[in-house]
């Protein structure tokens, strides 16, 4: 197996997925499936092709930068937080 | 070019060589944030600058800021670097409360300025070159607040998103100095290009320092990151603390683990951050919201037509076309507003006394109050006219230093001190004669002094005039009238 169930815990843990033993099993098998189907497109000769970074025949747009006097409405924005105080958004106790 | 500082430490087994690299984060001088409509302004109300996207909620996606693709452009020709036609933002993932999104937009392969390099002065004739390997454009975090309550960390997102240029230089750097001399350097061709403020207190340029050391010719040691280094005192004295720690270690026998630390400012010390257990893996991707950024020739040509005269491009100037000297022309050259000073005082003005007054009586007046010369209490015009007070026989040089002092207190004008004083130089030949006639009369010691050859009492004679003025007999006059009258 290319990935095993290891591997999977710590993927899991670095997205903050919670996995049961069974899911990290099932998972490290899917895991490694795709990982082993990635090796076989490597396979093929790509030498003389470009890589694609989109699908879409589109360039990347850009924003001006113009001063604007005013954003969006802070209470607004606040009063979707799950949690605050005063014109803070608050988050249980983070200590480095 | 050379490399000719000495080794900075020697240990009980000899000298050891200092290796450091820096990473500099660079806040992009620009109206809105890099991919939202927030403003990136500082010093506003708490989670006042926001847009959707800069708080994470569904739905939003980025749109690269325009201007901030210019100034990065401008950042990288002004320093010598290379700008790359096709650029890639990926994201670099970790959970952290003040990043709402789980991951940041940086660069990591494909970054949009490669190779470019600062030279640094070693001494009066030597420089060394510093070269860089790249500056790439990131969004910056948000603030977290850890003391305002004990159960929770308060975060203001304003920050979130502003456009940061990170720029990374190769580990040319061999010590403190040396670091510190860079990051001054590059700060000051930021600001001379107009791309980041360089305000190092509200946080505008921030350093990370890797440092290692080693036995000189040595495989390469192992090396720690000093982060977050807010000012570049802090910077040198991090460096300086840790490559000795790192030698102490080593010439106990103990080996150095690769990790990230804190500078305490407090203490001076340099600590173990708490890792963050695996932190560390970012599963950089490209971000599948962003097309690559493409940049024509002609986008950089157009920049580097409006990139404006820089630090190096200035000294030379200043030598040429107000022929200061070497050292003057590099202090004057070292800060954008030393150099706008001086270029206003030195209009219709001899530049070597424009100079002069600047280093050596308004820097160390500045230096008594920590205060940098935008803040200076006397302004170029200021000083201008206490300089022409001067050239116009007024005042003495010497008296104009005491007027400089009170000016630089009170904020009055010089003529306004004079007057005030009564410090108008004696110029009147007629009364200075009288005064030299008086001294001559009552004192025949020193005459005869005098006549015997002695010329050296010709000082005494000149300050009996300054003391009986007050010092603000004109000192030219003063000496032709007393070398007249003992001649007699």
């Amino acid at each position: 197996m290319l990935i095993d169930k290891k591997v999977t815990k710590k993927i899991a843990f670095l997205a903050r997925i919670g996995l049961t033993e069974k899911e990290a099993e099932d998972f490290s098998k899917d895991l490694s499936n795709i990982l082993k189907w990635m090796e076989d497109l490597k396979k093929i000769d790509v030498k003389n092709v470009d890589p694609l970074r989109n699908i879409n025949d589109i360039e990347l747009l850009e924003r001006e930068d113009i001063d604007f006097s005013k954003n969006s409405d802070q209470r607004k924005l606040l009063a979707n937080a799950p949690k605050k105080n005063g014109n803070f958004f608050t988050v249980p106790k983070v200590i480095e | 070019m050379s490399d000719t500082r000495p080794y900075k430490i020697t240990g009980k087994t000899g000298s050891w060589e200092i290796v450091i690299g820096l990473e500099v984060h660079a806040q992009v001088s620009s109206k809105l944030k890099l991919f939202s409509n927030g403003a990136a302004s500082f010093g506003s109300n708490e989670n006042e600058n926001l847009d959707l996207l800069d708080i994470g909620l569904p739905g939003t996606l980025p749109t690269i800021n325009s201007f901030v693709i210019d100034q990065a452009i401008k950042s990288g020709l002004a320093l010598n670097a290379k700008v790359n036609n096709f650029s890639i933002f990926d994201r670099k993932n970790y959970f952290y409360p003040d990043l709402p999104l789980g991951y940041q937009i940086s660069q990591y392969k494909e970054p949009i300025i490669s190779d470019g390099y600062i030279d640094i002065d070693i001494n009066e004739n030597d420089s060394k070159r510093i070269r860089i390997e790249r500056l790439h454009l990131e969004q910056d975090a948000g603030k977290s607040i850890h003391d305002q309550s004990p159960e929770d960390s308060f975060i203001d997102f304003n920050r979130a998103g502003v456009a940061l240029m990170e720029i990374v230089s190769h580990p040319d750097l061999s010590d403190w100095d040396e670091a510190g001399d860079y990051v001054t350097k590059l700060r000051n061709i930021l600001r001379f290009a107009n791309t980041c403020d360089g305000n190092m207190q509200e946080g505008s340029l921030r350093c990370d320092a890797n440092v290692s050391v080693r036995k000189p010719n040595n495989a390469l040691g192992t090396r720690c990151e000093i982060k977050n280094l807010n000012s570049i005192k802090n910077l040198m004295k991090a460096i300086e603390f840790e490559a000795n720690r790192q030698v102490s270690l080593l010439e106990s026998g103990e080996t150095i683990a690769q990790e990230t630390r804190l500078f305490d400012a407090n203490s001076g010390k340099t600590r173990t951050m708490r890792s963050k257990e695996e932190a560390h893996d970012y599963r950089y991707f490209p971000d599948p919201d962003l097309l690559p950024l493409k940049i024509e020739e002609d986008r950089i040509h157009q920049i580097s037509k409006t990139l404006p005269e820089l630090p190096a491009q200035l000294k030379e100037r200043l030598k040429s076309q107000y022929n200061l000297g070497s050292y003057d022309a590099r202090v004057i050259s070292a800060e954008l507003e030393t150099a706008k000073y001086f270029e206003d005082l030195s209009e219709g003005r001899d530049p070597k006394q424009a100079a002069n007054w600047i280093i050596s009586n308004l820097f160390g007046k500045l230096n008594e109050i920590d205060k940098s010369i935008s803040e200076s209490p006397i302004s170029s015009k200021k000083l201008g006219k206490l300089l022409d007070l001067v050239n116009d026989g007024t005042i003495s040089n010497k008296i104009a230093k005491e007027v400089f002092e009170e000016m630089f207190m009170s904020s009055k004008e010089a003529k306004e001190i004079i007057e005030e004083k009564g410090l108008k130089q004696i110029s009147n030949e007629d009364d200075i004669e009288k005064l030299v006639d008086k001294i001559i009369l009552e004192n025949e010691t020193q005459v005869n002094q005098f006549k015997e050859g002695n010329t050296k009492v010709m000082g005494w004679f000149v300050g009996q005039v300054m003391k009986l003025t007050k010092g603000q007999a004109n000192p030219g006059i003063v000496n032709k009238i007393i070398l007249k009258k003992l001649n007699n």
